[in-house]
């Protein structure tokens, strides 16, 4: 069995009086240490895709595992303390508590696990040691979403979850924190999932999977990822 | 409906829990205002009605001498008489067969016709002299077609009076001469009358009206300053005339009746001011005479009082809530003014639509508040009193006047800020406009730079201290709308403290004297002691006792003519009877040459031990001065203690002690009842009247509970003001964290930690209000406490310490509702979506 295995999995919108098959029967897996990409155009379901796999929503019909463990049934209380020890999370707008410091952000989600990688060791890693003490307000773009990364992997996460992360940044400090995410899996071998919409990505993933109307188009292994370096769009 | 107006009505359909929460605090703040504005003038409303409805005298006439049908037609040709009839009462013990009412003292009235018209709520009026009509107020309808029997416990004499035996009772009536509860004392039975009777005027065998009674159909409001210019006029009319009238008759007819007409004079004017003995003549008398006339006005004011302190506060706080909601929406909305103002739309229509938001709510919940504010509290207040009135449901007063201020005010409180912070974010570009605001951002606070108890501190401790320094704004509201709360409940409940004791510690602690016999002139002090020690044997019993001398005196003070009940005595006993303290010392009876007076009498003259006062005695202008010794505590009336060689000396006369006092047992036991005992002295012919302390007693705890309820009213709207504003302030709160709040949903925080996440800052907020809203608490109770003052009842200012729990205790308690609903809010919220935009 893969680390990840999301089987037919369907999630229906009834907001309107038409319902809405976000996902239609979604099927695929990824396995540890992987860095998977997963494009798809606006509205293929990419981020309901990664909700569900984060543990903040509910799907329809289906199931997904995480290492064995069966996300899709679990309630409320169980989905918190899934998202608190086994997901972390990074979003295109790096949602950082403006009233901590950088570090006391990433200090924040340390304290919600028992086994937490050290902050001063991962803010030394993505290189804002010196900027440690200033607040969110303080900061540029590329330097949020890096604290947002290492908040993300302070709690020591069995996966790592980015939505557009670079969506709403420049080209250079965005490849530079793709960078950073792609370190994170070869030499720390994180599973790293990105959401995005550019498929140039695809060239630095181990598994790039193709979302359209809901369903996966194609699934593909990468024998031969490209550092991020070497990618230009 | 154009897109603009969609827009608008959208914003009130998504964000109702906004809206309402403008209306309700409108709503409660106008209503509150209004409505209690609005209660006294709704009660003398329904007083002016029934009062002109029913013919209430205008002039009351009590000659000694009686009135005859002829001087009665010469009397109803004097301007402004309307009409006029003679009367006459007569107190007698009853019994009505097949009820409990055995042995009752009761007083028949001859009925009158054009005044003092009787409103029956049951059965019909007399037809035949040997039918009755009963107290409404005391009877109910099984007395309809019962027998009233004038018992043979009533003396030959008495027996006499009345043409028959047995009455038959037709019907049951409010007089409105009675306004109240209050029946009053009387020289038969027990002392204490229990209801009224009308009977025509040929069911009694007088031949001598002492009464009569004047109606003048004045189109004055009742109360009035107008009606009491023009019955001072009348009365002068009134007067003379009426005085040349019985003047011109023989004195040939005046002794048969003398004894009736000093008893009835007594009853009347004993009650209100302490008058024990009048000399016979014409007396003319305004309504300011009859108990419950007077004692309703009296009602009616104390609800004034506090009408006129507490809305005001109510709105001020209604007005900051409105406000900062109201400036919360227009930043909240600050992209969307932004793309409104890029598409090309006017300043004035942007702004229309918050004008349009709030001036909506404001409206809605004004004119609903003002509806419901002005016909609720004189509804429910007029329930609290209908205990002791009743006699008609309410009428309800309106005045456009305050509507119109009362809804000025609370549309300045919202449309106006409205607009000042719409024109605020409006002068910013389009372009600066659509980019969203930086949130605030996160700064150190004081508490920081003290590194060994930061560093002690939790982690989601600081988090919350920050961010309770961090929104200024909202700190400061969330400080002053919890301080302002509490402050409104502790004054609420502080009321309670400080009405509450005064009863009891006026009559257990000042006054311990149980039962006071005044005698005929002329009684020597020996016979008085006989009849005590008679009473005594009888019952078996020692009771404490003391001789003293009553004086009624007038004290002409800067503010207010006041009614002093002067006790002398040199009896050694006294002490034990009429205690007093002083700076919280026992207070020793005054040494001769000084004079003891009450704490309010000094208080309101600025006088203090040592200084002078002057006194009026009687009417004819006679003043007598003496220094004052003490100053002692008192709650209820005016006293004045002083030793017989020191009235010897002021008054220049013997003194010569009328007035018998009864303690309790001085084994302390309680064998014999205040009213038996009582009620055996009183057979004596030497006893002129006696009262017993309990009557006054529970007479005050009535007047006191009214207001006690009034009390509970406010607290109840200071708590769901409270909640309100707790509710607005949370809804706000989380409202503009929605971000953050999913943030630390997604990192993973559980439902109990998300809620502690926003609340512990709430609750140390809340606490931070509720220790600001002492001293304010504090400083309102006082100054409420000042403008609901009687001249004749002094109240406590204190707040005793359970109160200021019972105040934390509902703030906590709203606290805990409100997160508790806020939860659930908070659980609705949706991660990825929030999350997603850039907002």
């Amino acid at each position: 069995m893969s680390y990840i295995e999301f089987r037919d999995v369907v999630k229906t919108y009834r907001s309107g009086t038409v319902p809405l098959n976000a996902l239609d029967g979604t099927s695929f897996h990824i396995e540890k240490g992987e860095l998977v990409v997963i494009v798809g155009q606006s509205g293929a379901g990419k981020t309901t895709l990664l909700n569900i796999l984060g543990g903040m929503d509910r799907l329809t019909s289906g199931s997904v595992l995480l290492d064995g463990k069966e996300i899709s049934q679990m309630n409320n209380k169980e989905l918190a303390s899934y998202r608190r020890s086994d997901v972390g999370f990074v979003f295109q707008f790096y949602n950082l508590i403006p009233n901590l410091t950088a570090y006391e952000n990433v200090e924040m989600a340390s304290q919600l696990v028992s086994d937490p990688i050290d902050c001063d060791t991962i803010l030394k890693e993505i290189g804002l040691t010196d900027r440690k003490d200033n607040f969110p307000a303080q900061l540029s773009g590329g330097e949020q979403q890096r604290i947002a990364i290492a908040r993300a992997i302070a709690k020591n996460p069995k996966l790592l979850l980015c939505d557009e992360p670079t969506g709403a940044l420049d080209y250079q400090t965005g490849k530079a924190i793709l960078k950073l995410l792609q370190r994170l899996s070869t030499e720390k071998g994180m599973t790293v999932v990105i959401i995005t919409h550019n498929s140039a990505l695809t060239a630095m993933a181990d598994r790039v999977i193709k979302l359209k109307n809901g369903q996966v188009s194609s699934d593909s292994t990468n024998p031969d990822p490209v550092s991020i370096d070497e990618i230009e769009w | 409906m154009t897109p603009y107006l969609k827009t608008t009505f959208r914003s009130i359909k998504d964000s109702m829990a906004r809206f309402i929460a403008i209306l309700a605090i409108i709503a409660l703040g106008v209503g509150f205002y209004s409505g209690l504005s609005l209660t006294m003038p709704s009660f003398i409303k329904t007083g002016d009605k029934f009062i002109k409805e029913t013919k209430l005298y205008d002039l009351r006439l009590i000659s000694t001498v009686g009135f005859t049908d002829d001087e009665i037609e010469e009397i109803s040709k004097v301007k402004g008489v309307k009409a006029v009839c003679k009367a006459t009462a007569e107190d007698v013990i009853v019994d009505v067969k097949g009820t409990d009412h055995e042995g009752e003292a009761v007083r028949f009235h001859t009925i009158t016709e054009g005044v003092n018209e009787l409103r029956l709520t049951a059965g019909r009026m007399p037809e035949k002299d040997n039918e009755v009509v009963l107290d409404d107020y005391k009877c109910h309808e099984e007395v309809l077609g019962k027998k009233v029997i004038i018992t043979d416990a009533n003396s030959q004499k008495k027996q006499g009076v009345f043409r028959y035996k047995e009455y038959t009772v037709v019907g049951i009536a409010r007089s409105p001469y009675y306004l109240n509860f209050q029946r009053p004392n009387t020289d038969v039975g027990t002392g204490s009358l229990m209801f009224f009777v009308y009977v025509p005027q040929g069911g009694l065998n007088t031949s001598v009206y002492t009464d009569a009674f004047i109606f003048c159909d004045t189109e004055y409001k009742t109360y009035s300053d107008e009606y009491e210019e023009f019955i001072a006029k009348e009365k002068k009319i009134v007067s003379k005339e009426v005085k040349q009238i019985i003047d011109k008759r023989s004195q040939e007819g005046w002794k048969g009746c003398l004894y009736s007409a000093l008893f009835t004079l007594n009853s009347t004017v004993r009650v209100l001011d302490g008058e024990k003995y009048i000399k016979p003549d014409l007396y003319v008398l305004g309504r300011d005479t009859n108990v419950g006339y007077m004692a309703f006005e009296n009602d009616a004011n104390i609800v004034a009082g506090i009408a006129d302190v507490f809305p005001v506060f109510f709105f001020a706080i209604a007005a900051l809530v409105c406000s900062t909601t109201m400036q919360r929406m227009v930043s909240d909305e600050r992209t969307q003014i932004g793309t409104m103002r890029a598409l090309g739309y006017s300043e004035f229509s942007i702004i229309m639509k918050y004008v349009i938001y709030s001036g909506s709510a404001s409206v809605t919940g004004g004119l609903l508040g003002y509806l419901v504010g002005t016909k609720l509290f004189p509804f429910v207040i007029w329930m609290v009193y209908d205990m002791m009135y009743g006699f008609a449901p309410v009428e309800f007063e309106s005045d456009f006047g305050l509507f119109v201020v009362s809804m000025s005010v609370s549309l300045l409180c919202s449309v106006g800020v409205t607009i000042v912070t719409a024109l605020a974010e409006l002068r910013g570009m389009p372009a600066e406009l659509i980019r969203p605001k930086a949130p605030t951002p996160g700064k150190r606070i004081l508490l920081e730079r003290i590194g060994f108890i930061w560093k002690k501190l939790r982690f989601t401790h600081k988090i919350s201290l920050r961010n309770v320094f961090r929104f200024k704004k909202r700190m400061w509201m969330m400080i002053i709308g919890i301080a302002g709360c509490t402050a409104l409940l502790i004054t609420g409940f502080g009321l309670r403290d400080s009405i509450d004791g005064i009863v009891d510690l006026q009559f257990d602690e000042i006054l311990c004297y149980d039962i006071s016999f005044t005698f005929m002139d002329d009684v020597k002090p020996s016979d008085m002691q006989k009849v005590k020690d008679d009473a005594d044997t009888h019952f078996g019993v020692k009771r404490k006792s003391a001789l003293l001398k009553a004086v009624n005196l007038k004290h002409n003070g800067s503010d207010a003519i006041r009614e002093v009940t002067l006790f002398a005595s040199g009896d050694a006993e006294v002490t034990s009877l009429l205690k007093a303290r002083t700076d919280g010392n026992e207070m020793p009876w005054p040494e001769d040459g000084t004079i003891a007076i009450s704490s309010k009498l000094a208080a309101k003259n600025g006088l203090k031990a040592g200084d002078m006062i002057t006194f009026g005695v009687g009417d004819d202008g006679q003043e007598v001065s003496v220094k004052i010794g003490y100053v002692f505590d008192n709650f209820i009336f005016h006293y004045a203690y002083m030793s017989d060689k020191t009235y010897e000396e002021v008054f220049g006369e013997r003194y010569v002690p009328d007035t018998l006092m009864i303690g309790g047992n001085e084994d302390g036991s309680e064998d014999v009842s205040d009213y038996d005992y009582a009620a055996y002295i009183g057979e004596n012919d030497t006893v002129e009247t006696w009262l017993v302390v309990n009557d006054l007693r529970t007479q005050f705890r009535e007047t006191v509970g009214k207001l006690n309820r009034v009390v509970i009213l406010i607290i109840g709207c200071a708590a769901a003001l409270a909640f309100i504003v707790l509710f607005n302030l949370n809804n706000i709160n989380i409202t503009e964290r929605i971000r953050e709040i999913a943030t630390v949903k997604v990192l993973g925080f559980n439902r109990r930690e998300t809620g502690a996440y926003v609340f512990r800052e709430n609750v140390l907020l809340v606490l931070m209000g509720f220790a600001a809203g002492i001293p304010l608490g504090i400083a309102l109770h006082a100054f409420v406490i000042a403008q609901i003052e009687m001249d004749t009842v002094t109240f406590m200012v204190r707040i005793l310490p359970p109160s200021y729990f019972y105040a934390l205790g509902f703030v906590i308690l709203f606290s805990v509702i409100v997160d508790l609903v806020m939860r659930r809010k908070m659980d609705r919220i949706d991660m990825a979506e929030s999350l997603k935009s850039a907002e």
